[in-house]
């Protein structure tokens, strides 16, 4: 687990590039997004009254409640966030092909590899992508609707109930499973190989994978959290530039997962076969 | 700093981190005839425990004095003789009815029309079923809730046969599929004057009770129940032009009106069955060991409702108070909530002894409390003339609403049963009326209050007051008005002509009402009489309009600016009217060195500009600080900063876009 780790690490060095691209394909996004929400939350803080008076902060809230949940006051925000999810998710099979040929692929130009490999591979992964997806919403067909009752008849406090709360745990952790293994059927179109056997060596290996996964998770949020508490910490200007550069390290460790994972797939593999 | 152009938003973001952080519980148990749409106490109860209030008279209010009944009360227009038996095993009625109309009018009538309640229960294509989508409240039908009435004779009482004539009418929506009012012709016309008598033979399929009658296990819940006399109007009459019936369908979301009258009513039921019911006892029940047979009484209440069930439990208890003559309250329990007894009781006489005192004494003889088992929440929170039902028997240890409904259910009493207005066209006159006299009891007698700017705010889809009951958008929105915004309306009122006046108001509208279906016109007349002012232009706006009160602060700026060789802020406020108009507003300027500003505004512009000059920078602006406007509906944009700090700007955006960043990153690139 550990070598397939460095050898993650290593690969991100060699996907300068790619990861470069990714990054300036996810400060746009984050730019707009940063803007959207500013432009909606900047107002409503010259709104909110704050502990200066109380009582009319708390009706602020109620108030909130009521109109978020008797009117269509929000229906405008949650469908323009709604439609740069669409966009964004029309891409990103565009995108995972691009990665997967550059992650199999170590030598070459890695922008034609890259290319290439969106040339060659966007059906097959637009289908699994549309596959993965459906997987990833199926669950909320029967998580939605306690929601939605707790929701109409107001009852929010059950909602934080653990019996309620339970469900949406398995469901993050059923997520994380589902791209796993997603992955891995990625790492066996990308080379041409049967995606059944690779989902079999996921299996075998399931205990590493998922440490590999956890590790790079970990750091993630350890990193994370520094940066988040530098930039409440220097608010302003600092933590600007921090939000901006955030998404570098995203896609860094994003690489990396993929990469480590996939070297873990190439050694199981490469036993299996010989 | 920004001003203007964000006058217009509604608070997404900080509504989603409410429902995150902050949560609050708005219940949204509204229904045809639940006490409170929203109901957040403002205060605790303080006088749980405390004795009942038999106050002595208050000065000033001088005592009714208890008027023997020899000049009848009311009009009394109709007269039913029914005998009725009850199939407990097939869940049927089986009915002989004879009922003396009397003409109230001056031209010669033909056509006698009857509402047959039941059948909005056929099935699924009535007009009942249709806009309610088959529920009440919170109450859906199931499978077994198919009820319906069957006419079997009509004959007038020299025999003429007239079931032949008769025909089902839809006046409201031309629904072919609804059988809710029927027309009759009599072979001749009634003239002026002259009554008219037939005999009827019908049975009624009780429906699995959702909405107001039907059954549920053993217990039956018999309202609505009979072939029913729909109203014909004189000249005058509510104001109306020219004489007529007044014809209404079973609408989803609306109640009824109906002539008064007097009622002899036999009933005859299983043996092991408690009867409750509108009225009195003539004689004590007959039982032969197999079958018992009731028979009441009731003059001057225009329906009669019973229920019967083998687990009743009965009390009884007189009352009576310096302004109630004397009524006997009789209790029918569930058993699981016979421990509750003291309560329900203790709540009847509460409210009886405070309405009694404030609008004019509780005429009747009796009043019957019926307690629905659990599973028969359909029948729940219902008011008939002297008889009432509290919630279904679901909680052993329910909390205050067991006392809400009963005060509310008897505040009906008042303005269903004996002012009784007509609640197919102006529910609000009733429900509205109600919802603001059991505030005025619940706070009086139990000290609990419920905050009148959350109540406001709750009003998100106001709509006229005068307003047919099924032209309402859907069961909510009409809650919202009919009782809600009715009652806030009545508040509103209230803290312009003082408390004292009010009930100045309410009384007089009582006493110069009873008995005789007044309009809104006559309610606005009263208040007019009494307050010697002109209140078209209110009514105009709240009442017959849809208006709430609104105004906002869209901007404020303070600059540094010399005055006089002194260095002083300018600082400039905008605000806007976006809804009625009814009283002044004041605006509070906080300034950096804590002071409070006050400005006064008459209000009644679309736009004002106020500019002040002072030694120190404004930090926020703040419109009717005290929550003076009742019918303020929109607080969140009465309050406006004059800059907030960068760093707070970017750390919120900042958090929120992350948050949402990192579910994006979940599905996608
Ligand atoms: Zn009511």
């Amino acid at each position: 687990m550990l070598e397939s780790l460095k050898a993650g690490l290593f690969a991100v060095g060699r996907r300068s590039l790619i990861i470069v691209l990714l990054f300036l394909y996810e400060i746009i996004w984050s730019f707009i997004l940063y803007r959207y929400v500013h432009s909606v939350v900047g107002p409503i803080l010259y709104r909110y009254p704050g502990e200066d008076i109380p009582n009319w902060s708390s009706l602020f809230w109620i108030e909130s409640e009521i109109r978020l949940l008797k009117t269509d006051m929000a229906d405008a925000y949650v469908l323009t966030l709604l439609a740069m999810l669409l966009v964004r998710m029309l891409l990103t099979p565009l995108i995972n092909a691009g990665v997967f040929q550059t992650i199999h692929h170590s030598t070459g130009d890695q922008w034609r590899v890259f290319i290439d490999g969106i040339r060659r591979m966007w059906g097959r992964f637009l289908s699994l992508y549309a596959l993965q997806t459906l997987a990833a919403l199926a669950p909320l067909y029967w998580l939605v609707p306690p929601v939605a009752r707790a929701l109409r008849n107001g009852d929010l406090v059950s909602l934080l109930q653990p019996g309620s709360l339970l469900p949406w745990i398995g469901y993050l952790l059923y997520l994380a499973l589902a791209r796993l293994g997603f992955m891995y059927i990625q790492f066996a179109v990308a080379s041409g190989e049967r995606w059944g056997a690779a989902l079999l060596i996921w299996l075998r290996k399931l205990l590493p994978s998922l440490g590999l996964t956890a590790c790079i998770l970990l750091i993630a949020l350890f990193l994370q959290s520094i940066l988040a508490a530098a930039s409440l910490f220097w608010a302003g200007l600092v933590a600007l530039i921090i939000y901006q550069a955030t998404p570098l390290l995203r896609v860094a460790l994003k690489i990396w997962e993929i990469a480590s994972q996939h070297d873990l797939w190439l050694r199981s593999s490469r036993w299996t076969s010989r | 700093m920004k001003s203007r152009d964000h006058r217009r938003l509604y608070g997404a973001i900080p509504a989603i981190l409410a429902a995150c952080f902050f949560i609050y519980i708005v219940f949204a148990d509204n229904g045809l005839d639940a006490p409170a749409t929203v109901s957040l106490q403002a205060r605790p109860e303080s006088s749980s425990g405390s004795a009942p209030s038999n106050k002595p008279g208050t000065p000033g209010t001088l005592p009714e004095t208890p008027v023997p009944k020899i000049e009848p009360l009311s009009n009394r227009i109709v007269d039913y003789h029914i005998s009725v038996r009850l199939d407990a095993e097939r869940h049927m009625l089986h009915g002989e009815q004879t009922v003396t109309w009397r003409h109230p009018g001056k031209l010669p009538v033909q056509e006698l029309y009857f509402h047959l309640y039941p059948n909005a229960f056929r099935d699924d294509r009535t007009t009942f079923n249709r806009e309610s989508g088959g529920k009440l409240r919170d109450d859906e039908r199931t499978p077994d809730s198919i009820g319906y009435m069957e006419i079997l004779s009509i004959t007038r009482s020299d025999g003429a046969d007239l079931l032949d004539t008769m025909r089902y009418v839809q006046p409201d929506d031309d629904n072919p599929a609804d059988q809710t009012l029927m027309v009759i012709k009599l072979p001749e016309p009634v003239e002026p004057g002259q009554s008219v008598t037939l005999n009827m033979t019908f049975q009624v399929q009780l429906p699995y009770i959702y909405a107001r009658m039907g059954y549920a296990g053993d217990f039956v819940m018999a309202g609505q129940w009979f072939p029913k006399l729909a109203v014909y109007e004189p000249k005058g009459r509510r104001g109306a032009a020219q004489e007529g019936w007044n014809l209404h369908q079973y609408h989803g979301n609306s109640e009824f009106y109906a002539d008064f009258g007097t009622y002899n009513i036999k009933i005859d039921v299983p043996s092991s069955h408690i009867v409750a019911a509108t009225g009195f006892p003539v004689a004590p029940h007959k039982d032969d060991g197999v079958r018992r047979l009731y028979h009441f009484y009731a003059e001057d209440v225009h329906d009669f409702a019973w229920a019967a069930s083998p687990d009743f439990i009965y009390a009884e208890e007189a009352f009576s108070t310096p302004h109630l003559p004397g009524v006997k309250i009789k209790l029918y329990l569930d058993p699981h909530q016979a421990h509750l007894e003291k309560r329900y009781f203790t709540a009847a006489k509460r409210a009886l002894s405070s309405f009694s005192e404030w609008y004019g004494a509780y005429p009747y003889s009796t009043l019957s409390i019926v307690v629905p088992p659990s599973g028969a929440g359909g029948a729940g929170g219902m008011e008939y003339p002297t008889l009432i039902t509290a919630w279904e028997a679901s909680e052993a240890q329910p909390s205050r609403e067991l006392e809400r409904v009963v005060v509310h259910e008897i505040g009906h009493q008042f303005w269903y049963g004996i002012v009784a207005s007509n609640e197919f066209e102006e529910a609000w006159l009733d429900e509205g009326f109600t919802t603001y006299v059991e505030d005025k009891v619940m706070e009086s007698q139990y000290g609990l209050t419920r905050s009148l700017p959350i109540l406001s705010s709750y009003i998100t889809d106001p709509e006229p007051l005068k307003l047919n009951a099924w032209d309402y958008d859907n069961h909510e929105v009409y809650a919202e008005n009919v009782y809600t915004r009715a009652s806030l309306v009545l508040q509103d009122i209230e803290q312009t002509i003082g408390t004292k006046k009010m009930k100045q108001v309410l009384r007089t509208y009582f006493q110069r009402w009873k008995f005789r279906h007044p309009t809104t016109q006559d309610f606005q007349k009263v208040l007019q009489d009494v307050t010697h002012r002109n209140w078209d232009s209110y009514f105009k706006q709240f009442v017959y309009g849809d208006m709430m009160i609104d105004y906002a602060v869209t901007g404020v700026k303070s600059r540094q600016t010399e005055q006089h060789g002194t260095t002083v802020y300018e600082t400039r406020v905008y605000l806007e009217r976006l809804g009625g108009v009814h009283r002044p507003v004041e605006v509070a300027i906080k300034l950096a060195d804590g002071s409070i500003h006050m400005e006064k505004w008459n209000g009644a512009e679309k736009q004002k500009e106020l500019v002040l000059y002072t030694e120190q920078p404004a930090e926020w602006v703040l419109v009717d600080p005290e929550f003076r406007q009742i019918l303020e509906n929109r607080h969140y944009n009465n309050f406006m900063r004059a800059e907030i700090a960068a760093s707070d700007e970017v750390r919120w955006s900042y958090g929120t876009s992350k948050l949402v960043e990192l579910l994006f990153s979940i599905f996608a690139w």
